[in-house]
């Protein structure tokens, strides 16, 4: 029973991962050098000069932007009106435009060009100046590029009038640095970066950095301090319910469960409407309140106090994503309470919910828990067909997910619709051999880590940028040809050749090819014969880096330094080369991680499929002792003079009738002076 | 092992509430009078703490107080703790006692292990470790780099281009839908994006001369998410010289194989990416 106790610790703090959701696994820890990639394979040239031609820069990088202004001034290029305080008004409502657009590149861009515009300085302390810094800011953190977001925030804060009421882009700074240090999983450096924020500072600030200082605390393995900084955040804060949740699991974890409860019950308040709450809250608060009603019900089930766990379990509405989590443990917990019955409703409830809304997460587990509530109330036969029935359905599954795990392509197709909730029907699998049902089974059960939905984003916003960066390099390259050339028309794109694109493309075809491999493997084709091939692939593949390093050597060759128009532009060519060549480092290690992670969710779905089909061989077994029981004490019950009621069953008449046949039975009115028919009356 | 053991007391526990119980001599049936009187005992030092609990489906407005920890703790109490166990009201709480038998609780059969939740690490092992990289520094230099490259070629350029995105099927979900300029993204859409107007996507000013315009589109059935296509359509347009090029791209879906081919086992795909151009002097 021990061990069912430390296990539902476990469920209670997955709803701490919810809240934790993302990865320390990238953490700024140990990063190499750009300049120093892993070992060459092939040396490059001894010519190579160093890299980073241009002088250590600031997180926001935005003093090389003033370098290029002060070139273009020199030249005599770019516009040479004076900027006024309407030019930044009306660029703010342009990039408050293209945010809401989603056109987040050309937002950094149009703000970035006169934040860093030598010509803004004067507009640099009015409202509109801080508001284009906290709308730059804001757009850096929502394209993932989270240090110089940080940095433009940063000046916000610290401005000497910065906290001057009404302090609007202070505030506006403080919350968004709170965002990112909980989106990045980095508090500490959040925390860092308003240490010096003033204690007069409003309560809603206040709360946020007491929020973000708890995290930071918990993260450091500190609960007593991340408990007090969470017992700081007011009521008034939108972080109050995720802060006194995470106080109530950390009470939890040390057993002292009246006071967790008591924290939980505050965020889960029956009192309050569905719709409305009497605190503050973002967007996630009403997630929040069912998650701290199902931990209400955990702590409930973990002291055995089985009505008030399916009073806190009821409690989840039926709106929420956590209602198929919320009946299954209601239906284990009356299942414990041995209220078969009411495990039996709560079943039901289950299905039909599964029914509307298509596979859930508990399917597999409540099929087992029915079959069992059947055993117990000796419906042995119902048992066993569902027994049987969860032997021919979850095995295929189980194999499946063995199956996909022998392909990275495959597992990342699942997993992503798994997470995203698209149809794991239509992902890329090995071949034909696993069903789009048992894709769709797969991926309906699966329990990814939330570590793995960080590393997926993150790898988004990798290729985002470095698709990015190649245009970047391509525009450059017109810059300079177009500089070259004082102004002349040439072609912008040289169909014939693009390294870039060529590096890409044989990328592309080396993966297709190794999927096609892991696709014969899949279908057991023989070892003999696919191994050659894949050897060859390797070598390809080296061949490959071998080419990017040589290309990335050469280009490196041609730095140069000036300040300048076009070593400004020689600069940022090479820099961004070498932006280029640390991209593949990142790329695999986001992918060798990635591929953990999803294996690992693999792994632990085979375990728990392959404890649930032994549990159901178990349970086919009860049901023939079961039955077997049954029968003997049937043959006992008639020794003893007591017919059961299946025997009596097979007196009855009624059985033995053909479809064309009608019985009725005498029902006790007997009128013997009736005349039926032709009788003679006597 | 212990799985063995569990099941052998599912087993029994099961059997006892068959019919048999009935039938069984007499010897058995004081004995269950006597769990019978026990029963009721336990039942007496349950009753007024249950009396405030619900039953079944829980009513709204029911709820039961925090305190419920004494609760348990009094249950155990009548059954076997003695009374100076009492359980203080703060402070770490220990273990409630389990009653076993027909009065207790009846473990489910489906407690997972500790080794198939996220994050486990087996004893003696260690967690992997992180990975060494630095992400955030690296994407800061190149969003840094990428908005010097484009206020230059703003400063420089006079020709531009704008994007515009259209698309168009009653039954089209697109899946992932990327623009490209030059090989480099300058375009994504959101998620079963919908364009029925045009919708400027991209603007910004490049040299003039030829560029390639890349759309690469995912598209899916609402009908049937698994019949889907992609396709990769590249245009190469010509910018003119202190003109800007205004491309309209159309995306329009006539596809009908989720309709008819699971019952016809005969259909279509019919995607099709359109774009036009024109190009009007530049506005200075």
């Amino acid at each position: 029973m021990r061990g069912l106790a430390s296990q539902r610790y476990w469920l209670v703090g997955l709803g701490a991962l919810i809240l934790c959701a993302s990865p320390r696994a990238l953490a700024q820890k140990s990063a190499p050098p750009a300049s120093a990639p892993a070992a060459p394979i092939v040396a490059a040239p001894a010519a190579a000069p160093p890299t980073a031609p241009l002088p250590a820069a600031s997180p926001t990088h935005g003093e090389l932007l003033r370098a290029y202004h002060e070139a273009l001034a020199r030249r005599r290029l770019g516009s040479q009106e004076q900027l006024t305080g309407d030019d930044v008004h009306d660029r703010l409502a342009e990039v408050e435009d293209l945010q809401r657009a989603g056109r987040t590149d050309e937002a950094i861009a149009r703000m970035a060009e006169i934040v860093e515009h030598p010509k803004f300085d004067p507009y640099t302390d009015t409202e509109d100046g801080l508001a284009a810094v906290w709308l730059l800011g804001d757009a850096l953190a929502s394209a993932g590029a989270y240090e110089p977001a940080r940095a433009y925030l940063r000046r916000l804060v610290s401005q000497p009038a910065a906290w001057q009421a009404p302090a609007t882009f202070a505030r506006r700074a403080v919350r968004r640095l709170v965002e990112i240090g909980v989106e990045a999983d980095d508090a500490k450096s959040a925390v860092q970066d308003l240490a010096n924020i003033p204690a007069s500072a409003p309560e809603e600030t206040r709360g946020d950095i007491a929020y973000v200082t708890g995290r930071a605390r918990e993260d450091a393995g500190d609960p007593d301090g991340a408990m007090s900084a969470y017992a700081s955040v007011a009521r008034s804060s939108r972080f109050w319910a995720q802060a006194t949740y995470l106080r109530g699991l950390i009470l939890v974890e040390r057993r002292r469960f009246k006071e967790g409860e008591e924290l939980f019950c505050k965020i889960a308040d029956p009192g309050r409407k569905d719709r409305t709450s009497a605190t503050f809250g973002d967007e996630h608060y009403f997630a929040i309140r069912d998650l701290a009603r199902l931990a209400l019900g955990r702590v409930a089930h973990e002291q055995y106090r089985f009505d008030d766990s399916r009073y806190y379990y009821y409690l989840v509405p039926r709106d929420s994503d956590r209602l198929a989590e919320a009946l299954y443990e209601a239906a284990t917990s009356r299942y414990e309470k041995k209220d078969y019955a009411g495990a039996r409703d709560l079943l039901d409830e289950l299905s039909a919910l599964a029914a509307t809304a298509g596979h859930h997460r508990y399917e597999d587990e409540a099929w087992i828990l029915g079959a069992y509530v059947d055993l117990a109330q000796c419906k042995f036969e119902d048992a066993d067909k569902k027994l049987l029935a969860f032997l021919a359905r979850y095995a295929p599954v189980r194999d499946g997910a063995r199956r996909i795990a022998e392909s990275d392509a495959a597992m990342r197709g699942v997993l992503v619709a798994a997470r995203t909730g698209s149809d794991a029907g239509g992902a890329e699998v090995v071949g034909t051999v696993v069903s789009a049902e048992t894709m769709r089974a797969i991926a309906a059960l699966v329990r990814v880590d939330p570590a793995y939905g960080s590393i997926v984003r993150r790898r988004a916003v990798l290729e985002r940028e470095v698709s990015g960066l190649r245009a970047a390099l391509g525009e450059i390259v017109d810059i300079q040809q177009g500089l070259a050339t004082n102004g002349g028309v040439r072609p912008a794109v040289e169909l014939a050749r693009n390294d870039a694109a060529e590096a890409e493309s044989a990328r592309h075809a080396i993966d297709t090819t190794r999927h096609a491999l892991d696709e014969l493997d899949a279908a057991h084709a023989s070892q003999e014969r696919t191994a050659p091939l894949r050897a060859q692939l390797a070598l390809l593949d080296t061949r490959l880096a071998q080419a990017k390093q040589v290309a990335s050597a050469t280009l490196h060759a041609t730095e140069q330094t000036g300040v300048d128009l076009p070593d400004l532009l020689r600069a940022d060519a090479a820099h961004g080369n070498d932006l280029a060549s640390r991209v593949d480092a990142v790329r695999a290690s986001l992918a060798t991680e990635e591929t953990r992670l999803a294996r690992d969710a693999l792994h632990r779905l085979d375990l728990r499929l392959s404890r649930l089909l032994r549990r159901a061989r178990l349970g086919r077994v009860e049901s023939v002792l079961g039955r077997k029981r049954t029968l003997e004490v049937e043959i006992e019950a008639i020794n003893d003079g007591v017919i059961p009621k299946s025997a009596l069953d097979s007196l009855d008449a009624a059985r033995y009738l053909r479809d064309n046949e009608e019985y009725w039975p005498f029902e006790g009115d007997d009128w013997p002076d009736e005349f039926v028919g032709s009788e003679v009356p006597k | 092992m212990t799985t063995n053991t569990q099941d052998t007391r599912d087993t029994t526990s099961t059997l006892s509430e068959s019919p048999a119980r009935r039938v069984r001599g007499r010897q058995e049936r004081r004995l269950a009078a006597l769990a019978l009187l026990g029963g009721i005992a336990v039942l007496g030092a349950w009753l007024p703490s249950a009396a405030a609990q619900t039953r079944g489906k829980p009513k709204k407005g029911a709820k039961p107080a925090p305190t419920a920890v004494v609760t348990a703790s009094a249950v155990a109490s009548a059954s076997a703790a003695p009374a100076s166990s009492a359980v203080p009201l703060t402070g770490p709480v220990p273990a409630p006692h389990a009653e076993a038998g027909d009065g207790g609780v009846r473990p489910s059969p489906l407690n997972p292990n500790a080794d198939e939740m996220p994050g486990y690490i087996a004893p003696g092992g260690s967690a992997a470790p992180p990975v060494a990289v630095d992400y955030d520094k690296l994407l800061g230099d190149i969003a840094a780099l990428r908005a010097r490259v484009a206020d230059v070629g703003d400063a420089l350029f006079v020709s531009r281009i704008v994007l515009s995105l259209e698309t168009d099927g009653d039954h089209a979900k697109i899946g992932h839908l990327t623009i490209e300029l030059d090989d480099g993204v300058v375009y994504t859409a959101p998620a079963n994006f919908r364009g029925s107007d045009p919708t400027t996507v991209y603007e910004h000013a490049v040299a003039p001369g030829h560029h390639a315009i890349t759309v690469e589109v995912d598209r899916k059935d609402d009908r049937d998410d698994t019949f889907r296509d992609t396709q990769r359509t590249r245009f190469i347009v010509d910018v003119p010289k202190d003109r800007r090029l205004g491309v309209t791209l159309r995306i329009d879906d006539d596809s009908n194989m989720a309709a008819n081919f699971p019952s016809d086992h005969r259909g279509s795909y019919d995607l099709r990416v359109r774009m036009k151009a024109a190009a009007s002097p530049v506005k200075r």
